[in-house]
């Protein structure tokens, strides 16, 4: 009987190396395991008979299985340290494959611009006010100091709704009165969003665009502090070298009004093609409060002073990217929106 | 830096290097040919045979001839060709393609005496450039040569003297125009003057010139003198034919509604009441300010004239030209404000160019109607303020010399000063225009740029900005890309997506009928970009995009302008790869982004409860707490056809102006259980029209709290389940807070699960 138990763990044993030699994975190991070690392993059978055998031989062959129960685990344990350990060739493995990449959401080309102004506006303590985009005669002009007949509607055409009267805003300037009816100053706001004209399509003009405005009112504003804020503004929005420019200029609700430009950002005014030699970039209109502007919303403008300024989001995203038609904003072709 | 905008410089004489001038000798009809005729030309040198289309094209007439070999200013070659089998050795041009003016009509037709042969750049004189300059609407005043003079000599520190103070003019005769002005709002001023015995012909070619190059063309010699004087001191004029003013004499008075006029373009309107008329004794003849009438038109054989010189008021003309859709170099300095004083020395001027270039002689001094004159505007000026407004120090002194050299009366000898604002700047009415006038003369630039100095915190104020800003960096971080639309749709597009067609918010004057509607869903305009990108064959379209929907209430009748997010998907599941196998995107997917974006902002628990929708095959309303935020679902085929989209897309909309408010302002964190969970699995088999969400509130409310986790993970109707029954298998997840959970504890939970199930639905464990 011991005999044939020894013959047995031989077998066992060869068995044991031969299916060792074939292991390449931790699955096929842990299996190994199992079938040799495992509580019904094996090996573990032996262990029973060690029971039915007389006491002397007992010794000889527990210490037999012992020691190949030893073996084994030593040889597993190898096997396992190499699996771990194993550089994988690259038959096996080509790292080369392309990887599966995930669609990727993004962001506008504009909306990046607006986040950027927006953050920088914030950042110099102003507030973000919102408005409607379907308004009123009453917010979009008379407030703002255009009365009906009066010459400066010609300069925008206005989209009119068949309904109470109302009209698309054709600037963010409503906010502007919004807001002043409902606080006192200080005031210190941007009003970012759509805004509509009546322009027929083309490289540079579009019946929908964007614009933020900006107004602060308080004791003691100046004409010099707008110029500060704007300078300050493009700075942190173009580089730090960038300088601007007011030119005289007429709108209703300013006075004094002004055009401002910045020095090109492409050949920081030198001349070059994109500001066709001029060293200069137009960017929009500014000016102090008209006092009339105070009037509509019960300020007393002999107390405060105020400034407001405007800015094409699509003329600052157009020129930081050098896109040459406005209309690439809106048809949203997926081969220029993942270039953003 | 004054605020006058040079938009354009150009040479009056444009490069016509090639053109030369030839007289037509003959001119014959081509064959076949309704228009074109076949020209022989004297050239000088040489004789030409040219093919011209212009329908004014004579024997006798000078005229520029390009010859072959001639660039044109347009870029268009000249050379030797047939036309209608007829050689043409060159081309007689119009101004238009000579770059002169925009007149394409005809052939230009040159001086009688023009000398045949010689380069045609010789004809047109000495090279002088025209700036073309932006006046704003505030500045009537710079719509003439004298108010740019003017602007210069400020900008330079000078003080200006108009050259029209030194007209002179000869004496004049006794007689008298009578002027009745029956509407003085109106017609504040007006002045008339007669000259007899001028003749008409045409304007030596100085004048020709200067009109052209201010984009003008010369009519006659004393209609050109009117133009001209209306360029240089920015007043409009106007010559009748006395003797076809009936009765001799002017009345100024406002027209009865209903009336006709036919102006001297021989057009016909039909005015409204309040329209102002200048009229004879009997009639109507020219519309105030604006254009004169055909029946005292000065023609050839005019002998006599009237000369009018007036100040119209600037609403009159503008609701005129408003009313009748009309124009006019004459309205548009009216309806802007012309100098009340300067009426006279405008006719004063235009009488001295009549006699030196028509004769005649004055017969009557100027008739000046002018019932209550205008005086300048006092305006009360303190140069404190204007430095405080400005925030800068501009000497008092320096104020003043501006102030002075722009035309205005300044006492100083009073605080706050008197300033008295020339008649010629309507805008100078309050201090604020005189400090605006200080800081553009001082020179805007000059003035220092201040940096902040206060400080000014509001952080509630961007708390929907700020949301929005949150919302669209987890609908990018979800694989949407955000994309800007169009607010205004076509009605068809609209009507889709409208309760009914009186919800829509239509424009009366839209650019087209594509642009008719503002939109009343995300979708309207959204599903045109996933069309655009179909047809470049970009398939895979992952967008979203907040704005504005817009629709008129149908009770209220108000319109109600929401703020939304939608987003539409289409295309593939996955990117292509080697590895995973190609799948489209479906409502799932959509569904799994949704409730995700949705969970990230804390809302709560999202029910998905099926609906129907016109513009849906199936789809779901987004309920939080009954409360409907949104909708999603799956487009019908009809709706995408009406975009030619063939693809499947699917979308979905929630308005944020509804979630903001119910977006917890602040996190209520759950404790992380230190004890172990224990994960079971449950299949069962229920009808298979019972939605698994029901099914699902069913086990989370017989499991109770220590159900941590509920997850479908099987989906199964076939063979091995009953006829018209479906089997869910869950996986469920329990953990106690404060032990571990027993194998006993989770098996009684489950029973009650299975018998909770059974009650209520019918659902049997799977075996």
């Amino acid at each position: 009987m011991l005999e044939r138990l020894i013959e047995k763990l031989d077998a066992l044993s060869q068995d044991f190396e031969q299916k060792a030699a074939s292991v390449k994975t931790e699955q096929e190991l842990q299996a190994l395991r199992v079938e040799f070690l495992g509580k019904k392993g094996h090996l573990t059978q032996f262990f029973r008979h060690l029971a039915e055998l007389p006491p002397e031989q007992k010794p000889l062959l527990g210490q037999k299985v012992n020691q190949l129960k030893n073996q084994f685990q030593k040889r597993i344990q190898e096997i396992s340290d190499s699996l771990q350990n194993k550089a994988v060739s690259a038959a096996e493995i080509d790292v080369t494959l392309p990887g599966n990449r995930p669609f990727a959401g993004r962001l506008h080309p504009l909306m990046q611009v607006l986040d950027e102004i927006k953050e920088i506006f914030k950042g110099m303590g102003f507030t973000v006010e919102m408005g409607p985009e379907a308004e009123t005669d009453y917010y979009n002009f008379e407030a703002l100091n255009i009365p009906k007949d009066h010459p400066s509607r010609d300069l925008q055409d206005t989209f009119y709704l068949a309904h109470n009267q109302m009209l698309l805003r054709t600037h963010t300037s409503p906010v502007q009165i919004r807001t002043m009816e409902s606080r006192k100053p200080p005031i210190r706001i941007i009003a970012p969003g759509r805004c509509f004209r009546n322009d027929t399509p083309d490289a540079t003009h579009s019946p929908m665009f964007h614009q933020v405005e900006g107004l602060v009112v308080d004791e003691g504003v100046s004409f010099a502090d707008l110029k500060g804020v704007l300078l300050s503004f493009m700075q942190k929005l173009f580089g730090k070298n960038t300088k601007i420019r007011f030119r005289p200029s007429f709108f209703p609700f300013t006075e004094p009004s002004a055009e401002y430009d910045v020095s090109c950002i492409m050949c920081g005014g030198k001349g070059c093609r994109v500001c066709k030699d001029t060293g200069w970039l137009e960017i929009s209109g500014a000016g102090m409060v008209d006092p009339a502007v105070f009037g509509f919303v019960e300020y007393d403008a002999e107390k405060y002073t105020g400034y407001a300024f405007g800015m094409g989001v699509e003329r600052i995203a157009m020129l930081k990217y050098q896109i040459g038609d406005i209309r690439m904003f809106y048809e949203n072709n997926v081969r220029f929106l993942t270039q953003f | 830096m004054l605020g006058l905008e040079v938009e354009a410089v150009y040479p009056t004489v444009p490069d016509v290097e090639g053109v030369v001038i030839g007289e037509v000798l003959e001119v014959q009809p081509i064959e076949n040919s309704a228009h074109l005729k076949s020209c022989l030309v004297d050239l000088g040198q040489q004789r030409a045979q040219i093919v011209c289309g212009a329908p004014n094209v004579a024997a006798g007439q000078k005229v520029p001839v390009a010859v072959p070999g001639a660039v044109l200013p347009n870029g268009m070659k000249i050379s030797r060709r047939k036309i209608r089998g007829v050689l043409s050795d060159g081309m007689i041009c119009s101004e238009a393609e000579l770059n002169l003016s925009d007149d394409a009509e005809g052939i230009m037709v040159l001086d009688a005496n023009a000398p045949v042969g010689e380069a045609f750049k010789n004809y047109l004189g000495k090279q002088d450039y025209v700036f073309e300059l932006g006046i704003t609407p505030n500045r009537p005043d710079c719509l003439g040569a004298i108010g740019i003079a003017r602007e210069i000599c400020v900008s330079e520190g000078r003080p200006f003297e108009s050259p029209l103070k030194h007209v002179a003019l000869p004496p004049a005769g006794n007689e008298t125009v009578g002027v009745d002005i029956l509407a003085p709002d109106a017609c504040p001023r007006y002045t008339a003057r007669l000259i007899r015995n001028v003749k008409i012909g045409p304007s030596p070619k100085w004048l020709v010139d200067r009109l052209r190059a201010v984009g003008l063309r010369s009519i006659n010699n004393v209609v050109d003198v009117t133009n001209y004087v209306m360029m240089e001191t920015g007043q409009p004029l106007h010559a009748f034919d006395y003797d076809l003013l009936i009765g001799g004499r002017i009345v100024v008075r406002t027209a009865k509604d209903g009336e006709k006029f036919v102006t001297l373009d021989g057009k016909e309107h039909t005015l409204k009441a309040g329209n102002l008329l200048i009229c004879d004794a009997e009639r109507a003849v020219a519309l105030a300010g604006i254009m004169g009438g055909e029946n005292s038109e000065v023609s050839e054989n005019t002998r006599h004239i009237l000369l009018e010189s007036a100040y119209f008021a600037p609403f009159s003309i503008r609701k005129t030209t408003r009313q009748l859709g009309i124009s006019t170099d004459s309205s548009r300095r009216f309806e802007r404000g012309v100098d009340p004083n300067g009426a006279d020395l405008a006719s004063n001027r235009a009488a001295q160019l009549i006699l030196e270039l028509a004769g005649g002689e004055l017969s009557s001094d100027l008739e000046d109607a002018y019932p209550t004159p205008i005086t300048p505007v006092e305006i009360a000026f303190r140069p404190q303020r204007n430095n405080r407004v400005l925030g800068l120090e501009i000497a008092e002194d320096e104020m003043k010399t501006i102030l002075v050299n722009l035309g205005c009366e300044v006492d100083d000898g009073q605080s706050p000063w008197v300033v008295k604002a020339p008649t010629y700047r309507p805008d100078l009415e309050r201090e604020i225009d005189l400090i605006e006038e200080v800081a553009r003369v001082y020179g805007y630039n000059q003035i220092p740029n201040k940096t902040l100095d206060s400080i000014h915190l509001d952080t509630t104020a961007n708390a929907f900005d700020d949301f929005i800003d949150r919302v669209r960096r987890k609908a990018a971080a979800l694989t949407l890309s955000e994309i800007v639309t169009l607010s205004m749709v076509s009605r068809r597009q609209a009507a889709e997506f409208s309760g009914s067609d009186e919800e829509l918010l239509t424009l009366i004057n839209p650019l087209s009928e594509d642009m008719a509607v503002m939109r009343p869903s995300l979708f309207s305009s959204m599903l045109n970009s996933v069309a655009y990108n179909l047809n470049r064959k970009q398939i895979d379209l992952r967008f979203f995009e907040v704005g504005n929907v817009f629709r008129v209430d149908s009770e209220t009748r108000q319109v109600v302008e929401k703020k939304a997010i939608g987003a539409v998907v289409s295309g593939r599941k996955f990117m292509p790869s080697w590895e995973v196998k190609d799948q489209n995107i479906n409502f799932f997917d959509l569904k799994g982004i949704v409730a995700e974006f949705l969970a990230q902002l804390h809302l709560g628990p999202v029910q998905f409860v099926a609906s129907q929708y016109k513009f849906f095959e199936y789809g779901a309303d987004l309920l939080v707490d009954r409360q409907k935020i949104g909708y999603i679902g799956k487009f019908k085929q009809s709706v995408l056809k009406l975009y030619d989209i063939k693809r499947d897309v699917f979308g979905v909309e929630v308005f944020l102006d509804d979630v903001f408010p119910i977006v917890p302002s602040s996190l209520q964190l759950s404790k992380i259980s230190a004890f172990p969970p224990v994960e079971r699995d449950l299949a069962l088999v229920v009808n298979d029209d019972l939605p698994s969400a029901e099914l699902e509130r069913i086990i989370r409310e017989a499991a109770g709290p220590l159900l941590r986790e509920l997850t479908l993970f099987d989906l199964y109707s076939g063979p091995q389940v009953p006829e018209n029954k479906k089997s869910l298998a869950f996986s469920l997840v329990f953990q106690a807070d404060d032990r571990t959970l027993t194998d006993e504890e989770v098996n009684h939970i489950l029973n009650q699960v299975l018998q909770a199930a059974e009650a209520k639905v019918g659902a049997v464990l799977r075996q």
